[in-house]
């Protein structure tokens, strides 16, 4: 059979993320190093209280959470994160799904039809991008500035396209993914006051702003919105247990204004019916034993040495022409490279030497691809690997720069 | 302030009618009434004790597996573990053939999006699963209902469908079948009718999608080979789910089937949920592993058939003669049809005020007929409330007769 004619037409256009078969180029090999994940260090899992949670819940429920569940979620798992949060939201008011990315979905297809627009940084998380083309998004970057997003791009943009066409702004205001820039308080306020004006959604995706580890956190988009402008009905927030207790359990949840969430519920169970409920279960009675705490404590200080040394390595190995900026938490470093230099080329001298990271053209939309960046993860390796990972990717930097057509000499 | 919030959706949001079964099953939720219209297995088959053991194991030896990202295909374990399973069952597959889904509404949504566009054909039984015509309705299928009989899909109306399209130039995306103990008739098709429908969609070139999340659950009757094993050409997507023979809150299915297309639904997995919890895939796979979930089937296959027993018995016993139902050999449904004169959404509401549940069977019919049909679930209720269930239920069709 020709299967190519049957797919649907956004099918036939589909394209994977690649992230998957860059890191499986390398994995196996002895003494590699590699910076390209995106994965929390295993060694932060609560395995030992998560094992003895999810043997309670079930020997004590397993009757009825073995079985199928609410779509939007078991009210026990949001009665527990609203009192974890001290959010002031309704049950109604807060879906729990199969992971972030489930409900960046889930708000995606309330959202939009094909051919509509969505605005997003310029980079941003990769696994997003594929989600929104896969769904024939026409998706439009504003570039991201040490402080955030470019305002005045975006209002730029807001102005050419006009509101109607444009359905929501996609954000991660803390240690975004792949720049490891925060936001600002004042932008954050200006841009909910841009979403107000022109009736434009803001999706804010927030894996990473409890991984603070230096500096004051800042208040959330959703947090601004209802405080300030007493307005949270345009304000979407995707929050993930992933990187505090394991992505491997696929829960998050998302806020939003009830309607939105009852929206977002049908698709849900259009899509999965049920967010799986015995690790609801067990990450609801984690949070009611108030063990959360403690253990983002101990995440803190597990990653907290691993950035600082990432820092010290690349001010020691780095030539000067590399720039970054140092993020205050997260679990990611953005590279930027001389504007003539490129990544994809870098990545493969970079395996030579036994070294990976993720070449930034993978986070720009279709179209709109930079080459001169690359992201690093600092939250998986050990922190001898990062220090002898940042030699080596220095090594193969200076190899790339001294290669004939780059313009740089510095080996010769 | 937005005034009017709703405009700012997606026109797809927008369409989305409220199901009305979903509304109508909102009144079974009221504990004093006897339901027989969810698709639930009965909660004293749920291994309770062996998952609690297998999850020590595995929260003490590989928890840096399980609670981490896995690969959107799937625990390689689990993978190979169920190809295995289908080897034996005379499946020609290999690993790249299998991959997991958040159980099996995710795979009929993802295949939904793979293959249709707005207004492209698809056919489906009448009746058929609400869940299955719920996910391809979604992305704008025009449904063409093809009536079953006690084989299955009718052969001869399917072979006129098919032939009719064909004159049109006209060509549909697949055949939508639930082969084993259908959802919602009961009807298990024949090896004979299987063989024929596989002749046909080689001739037109048309895929089959093979639901099949019951088809471990026959206890009667002799088993006929699935659609896929009799073809083995790759003509066929098969669709798998643990959630009726482990359970259904662990969210975990399969889809059988061609590599290309595979990697395509594992394209847009990866843009609806990225993977299947890694850490409940390994616990099902040590599960499988350890020889529970064999055990467990046989367990459940005794149970049902029990309940299904004295479901029969009870229909014989108070149902007036008018009223006709399928005897399936496995599974979880059967169905009902009242007189043509009778309408079971009308009855719908005084079998509630009576206390006894079940779905109204137009649900089931992409073309809106079915209006004196109704589906019954055996295995979730206890026999007890099984017999008491079926008095209720014949006392309202009465006062309509």
């Amino acid at each position: 059979m020709h299967w190519n004619k049957k797919y649907s037409q956004l099918t036939q256009k589909m394209k994977s993320s690649m992230i998957m078969d860059l890191i499986e180029k390398t994995q196996g090999i002895p003494g590699f190093i590699s910076f390209a994940g995106g994965s929390p260090s295993a060694e932060t899992f609560p395995k030992k209280h998560l094992g003895q949670l999810f043997k309670q819940v079930i020997e004590e429920k397993g009757d009825d959470i073995l079985q199928y569940g609410s779509s939007g979620g078991d009210k026990e798992l949001k009665q527990a994160i609203i009192k974890e949060e001290g959010l002031s939201v309704g049950l109604d008011e807060m879906q729990i799904c199969s992971g972030a990315a489930n409900g960046i979905y889930n708000a995606m297809r309330t959202l939009i039809d094909p051919g509509d627009i969505i605005i997003v940084e310029s980079p941003t998380f990769l696994g997003s991008l594929v989600t929104f083309e896969a769904a024939g998004a026409k998706i439009l970057p504003v570039a991201m500035q040490a402080d955030g997003m470019d305002l005045d791009q975006l209002n730029d943009l807001i102005r050419k396209h006009g509101s109607k066409k444009i359905k929501f702004i996609y954000t991660i205001p803390d240690f975004q993914n792949p720049t490891g820039l925060t936001m600002s308080l004042e932008k954050r306020e200006e841009l909910v006051e841009i979403a107000l004006k022109n009736e434009i959604f803001i999706l804010e995706d927030d894996p990473y702003s409890k991984l603070r580890l230096a500096g004051t956190p800042i208040d959330s988009i959703f947090e601004i919105a209802g405080k300030k402008y007493h307005s949270q009905m345009l304000v979407i927030a995707i929050r993930s247990f992933s990187k505090l207790l394991g992505p491997g359990l696929r829960i998050a949840y998302a806020l939003a204004d009830k309607k939105i969430i009852n929206y977002m519920d049908s698709w849900l169970q259009k899509v999965n019916n049920t967010t799986e409920r015995v690790s609801q279960q067990a990450v609801a009675a984690f949070l009611d034993k108030g063990l959360l705490s403690s253990h983002k404590m101990l995440i803190t200080e597990t990653y907290r040495p691993l950035l600082k040394q990432i820092i010290t390595s690349l001010q020691a190995h780095m030539p000067y022409d590399i720039k970054w900026v140092n993020p205050q938490g997260g679990m990611f470093l953005w590279l930027e490279l001389p504007e003539d230099l490129n990544t994809d080329e870098l990545f493969d001298k970079a395996v030579e030497q036994k070294v990976a990271f993720l070449p930034g053209s993978k986070f720009y939309p279709t179209g709109y691809e930079k080459h001169n960046g690359l992201r690093l993860n600092f939250t998986f390796p050990t922190k001898e690997q990062i220090d002898e990972g940042i030699k080596r990717l220095s090594k193969a930097v200076k190899i790339l720069m001294s290669s004939p057509n780059s313009g740089f000499h510095f080996l010769d | 302030m937005v005034k009017d919030l709703e405009s700012l959706l997606s026109v797809n949001s927008r369409g989305m009618k409220k199901s009305q079964i979903r509304e109508l099953l909102k009144l079974t939720a009221d504990p004093s009434i006897i339901s027989f219209a969810g698709g639930l297995p009965a909660a004293d088959t749920f291994p309770v004790e062996e998952l609690t053991q297998i999850i020590n194991d595995v929260m003490s030896k590989e928890a840096h597996l399980a609670l981490q990202y896995g690969a959107t295909e799937g625990d390689t374990l689990l993978r190979t573990l169920l190809v295995e399973r289908y080897r034996k069952q005379g499946f020609n597959i290999s690993l790249e053939n299998l991959i997991i889904t958040t159980a099996s509404q995710q795979a009929l949504d993802l295949v939904g999006k793979i293959f249709i566009d707005r207004d492209d054909k698809i056919i489906v039984g009448l009746p058929s699963y609400l869940g299955g015509l719920s996910a391809f309705a979604n992305y704008g299928a025009e449904m063409i209902g093809i009536p079953l009989d006690e084989e299955g899909m009718d052969y001869t109306k399917l072979k006129h469908a098919l032939e009719d399209l064909n004159s049109k130039g006209e060509k549909p995306k697949f055949i939508y079948i639930i082969p084993d103990f259908q959802n919602p008739s009961g009807i298990t098709m024949s090896e004979k009718r299987r063989l024929d429908i596989l002749e046909l969609a080689k001739k037109y070139d048309v895929l089959i999608i093979e639901d099949s999340p019951y088809r471990e659950l026959r206890f009667e009757g002799t088993e006929v080979q699935t659609l896929y094993a009799l073809d083995n050409t790759e003509q066929v997507l098969t669709l798998g789910t643990f959630s009726k023979i482990f359970a259904p809150g662990f969210r975990i299915g399969w889809v059988i089937g061609n590599k290309e297309i595979l990697d395509k639904i594992v394209m847009a997995k990866q843009a609806t949920d990225l993977c299947t919890p890694p850490f409940t895939q390994r616990i099902v796979a040590r599960y499988i592993e350890k020889g529970y979930l064999d055990k467990n089937i046989e367990k459940i296959k005794i149970m049902y058939r029990e309940k299904r027993d004295v479901m029969l018995k009870a229909f014989e016993e108070y149902m007036p003669p008018q009223i006709k139902w399928t005897c399936p050999e496995g599974g979880l449904f059967l169905f009902l049809t009242l007189p043509d004169h009778l309408d079971t959404s009308e009855l719908f509401i005084e079998a509630i005020k009576e206390k006894v549940a079940y779905v109204v069977g137009t649900a089931f019919y992409c073309d809106g007929e079915g209006k004196n049909t109704m589906r019954i679930n055996f295995s979730y209720s206890s026999k007890k409330m099984n017999v008491e269930g079926v008095k209720r239920l014949a006392d309202v069709i009465k006062k309509y007769l």
